[in-house]
């Protein structure tokens, strides 16, 4: 059992707790989700709850901790692993092995376990998370949802009564988040208590017994799966909450009315003489949002960085605007956001960042100050939040008047609010005759910004189809 | 299980490594360079690193080669002969270090332990092996970035040096917090007996490479003394 009397938590160095007076009982079996707008401090009532928030980053706890009843005080931190499992927002960042059965042996060696015993529960950890056939595998090898899968496994094998996950579902396809659901519902009927930070909502409400709203640092308000359900879209926007059911998705046989802005003929990929892309053909026209999904490592990534010129196909031929691009070419026109925004970021400052290459450094400012950036103009990118970095190198990417935007998970992370004034930006570039391509698994997403969806499968184009 | 063909003790590995890296310091010669190299391509071979040990050595004799051209000093301004000079002897190290980066971590742990290190030193040294492979994927990425931004150019180096850096030190802050504190959460700091999935254990392979490694070493030093000069 969780229970947090009167906490307020600040970071090390600041003078404003970023969560206050926070009262919570979490019951033994019972499965709670937290939830709220980017910010509002759902990460750190994670980070209490595990112990990093005063162990690792050092910072300033007000109020009482109880698990199991005991206080968290009292336990050495190098314990807490034992009764309390975290599974990060991203699995990869926190392997440490480079094979996965070494990463589910991790911890078990770390509390020093018989080599029998910990053999024992690598089989029973694989067996429960479905990872039995990846053991042998290399971690960086996997898809985000089979490294997903792994992370939980390494936590399953120490067996705590306690696990706290941090948007678990960020980088999972609809497949792996549906494995998910049913893992998490596994958890909660083995009686283990879960608490889960999410943005996605849709895939918990079967299995929350209570969904908790956050904002600005305090718990506002409690709902059942049932009463999230019936929230109307203006209640989801007062708390900056994503939908509570996936929108339905109607479309039709595709028909391509529109001027031509990309054609691809017969293109074909190998990474290391493994196929990654395999005949795929496909005309973009200007003015579309154009959604491609697919399962993890179906190629997706890989065929974004042949279109915007970064690496090159193995065969096939890319028209951009009725001319055969070359890679050079490709780069003067396309332009890729990747995921990590971290790593895209170059400038000491917001204005600076878009002025970098813009082609027009005069109109920098208008450009920050549409995507609602203007009073961080002076602001380190660093030091912005994840929603505004995102925002950021949407608008250098718009400051290099590209003819195709392909953008790569771009909602990963993203609360309601933000995921919804970024489907606005796109069909407003949209609009002005642009054309964008988005690699993304968010429906909700889809359902608001795209106009167009194209499934990719094993590097092959499975469908192709026009949202209604 | 995929395991390698000849399995290396952690700590015959860290010897290894420890005389390679005072081997890179005193020898003079690249042929002397080459030929410990050379040992390195075997001993990682060994161990099923066959691609790493071939290129590794191919790259140290190319490097080699380009240096011992008369009148060539160095690969353009942005490799100087003395730069040149410094890959080969930092790649005969690197070679050294590659066995022990693709080692599980439980075994890392678990020897340091045996060993009796101080934790001070046996975690830092953990952490490291671990992260050298994160952060060359974090150069990667910002490169395509640059690329795509257009501001990846060999004319303004310092200016794509400055560029490269800010991003890939703002995530490497990031990834390391996300590492060490998943491995704080598993456990690792903990103080008392650490165990190992795999068996720690010096056999006799491990005298054996040892002894090969001692003498190969001595007749480096030998050939590069004695008979280059």
């Amino acid at each position: 059992m969780i229970e947090l009397k009167q906490v307020s938590f600040s970071y090390d160095g600041s003078a404003f707790p970023v969560v206050h007076d926070l009262n919570l009982t979490v019951q033994k079996g019972e499965l709670v989700v937290i939830t709220g707008k980017s910010g509002c401090g759902k990460t750190t009532v994670t980070r209490i709850i595990n112990g990093l928030a005063t162990h690792f980053y050092r910072g300033a706890l007000d109020g009482q901790i109880v698990i199991d009843g005991q206080n968290q005080h009292d336990i050495p931190f190098w314990k807490i692993g034992k009764r309390i499992g975290a599974v990060l927002q991203d699995p990869s960042s926190q392997f440490f092995a480079d094979q996965a059965i070494d990463e589910i042996a991790f911890g078990c060696e770390n509390y020093g376990m018989e080599r029998h015993e910990m053999q024992r529960r690598i089989s029973r950890a694989a067996e429960k998370t479905g990872s039995t056939a990846l053991l042998d595998q290399r971690l960086y090898d996997l898809s985000s949802g089979q490294q997903q899968r792994l992370a939980i496994a390494s936590i399953y094998a120490i067996s705590p009564d306690i696990y706290v996950f941090d948007e678990p579902s960020a980088n999972l396809d609809s497949e792996a988040v549906e494995r998910l659901r049913l893992l998490l519902g596994a958890l909660k009927k083995e009686g283990k208590t879960v608490l889960i930070s999410e943005h996605r909502l849709f895939y918990l409400a079967e299995v929350a017994d209570r969904i908790v709203c956050m904002k600005n640092g305090v718990f506002t308000k409690t709902f059942s799966s049932a009463e999230l359900s019936r929230l109307n879209t203006d209640d989801l926007r007062w708390f900056g909450l994503r939908c509570a059911a996936l929108p339905v998705l109607n479309t039709r046989a595709q028909c391509t009315h529109k001027e031509e802005a990309m054609v691809i003929e017969h293109l074909s990929f190998a990474y290391k003489k493994t196929p990654v892309i395999h005949d795929f053909s496909m005309q973009i026209g200007r003015g579309e949002v154009v959604a491609l999904t697919g399962p993890n490592g179906a190629g997706k990534t890989s065929l974004a960085r042949i279109l915007s010129g970064l690496i090159t196909e193995k065969s096939g031929r890319i028209l951009v605007e009725h001319h055969s691009a070359s890679r050079r070419l490709r780069r003067k026109l396309v332009f890729f956001v990747m995921q990590h925004a971290d790593s895209q970021l170059f400038a000491e400052s917001a204005l600076e960042e878009i002025r970098l290459s813009a082609q027009a450094p005069e109109q920098a400012e208008t450009l920050l100050e549409s995507y609602g950036l203007s009073p961080f103009k002076d602001a380190h990118p660093s030091t912005l939040s994840g929603g505004q970095k995102q925002r950021l190198l949407l608008a250098a990417a718009e400051s290099m008047k590209p003819s195709i935007l392909i953008l790569d998970e771009p909602t990963s992370g993203l609360d309601g609010e933000n995921m919804r004034l970024l489907a606005a930006r796109m069909r407003e570039f949209a609009a002005r005759g642009k054309t964008v391509l988005v690699i993304t698994h968010d429906q909700e997403f889809i359902a608001l910004a795209c106009s167009r969806l194209i499934r990719l499968e094993h590097g092959r184009k499975i469908f192709d189809k026009q949202i209604m | 299980m995929r395991r390698p063909a000849v399995h290396v003790d952690f700590r015959a590995k860290l010897a290894v490594f420890a005389l390679m890296f005072v081997l890179s310091a005193l020898l003079i010669h690249d042929v002397s360079v080459c030929l410990a190299m050379l040992f390195m391509t075997l001993y990682l071979c060994a161990q099923s690193f066959y691609r790493a040990g071939i290129v590794y050595f191919l790259t140290g004799c190319t490097i080699a080669f380009l240096r011992s051209l008369p009148g060539v000093e160095g690969i353009t301004i942005l490799l100087p002969d003395v730069l040149l000079f410094a890959i080969l002897r930092i790649t005969l190290v690197i070679m050294a270090a590659y066995a022990m980066m693709r080692m599980p971590p439980g075994e890392i742990t678990a020897a340091f332990m045996k060993m009796r290190l101080p934790s001070a030193l046996a975690l830092p040294i953990t952490f490291m092996l671990r992260f050298a492979p994160t952060v060359r994927g974090e150069f990667r990425t910002v490169f395509a970035a640059l690329r795509m931004r257009g501001l990846l150019s060999m004319t303004h180096p310092l200016r794509t040096f400055e560029y490269t850096l800010i991003p890939v030190i703002t995530r490497s802050t990031v990834l390391s917090d996300n590492l060490a504190a998943s491995a704080e959460l598993r456990g690792i700091s903990n103080p008392g007996i650490h165990s190992s999935l795999r068996l720690i254990r010096f056999q006799k392979i491990d005298s054996l490479l040892l002894l090969l490694a001692f003498g190969f070493s001595a007749i480096c030093l030998y050939i590069d003394r004695w008979v280059m000069t």
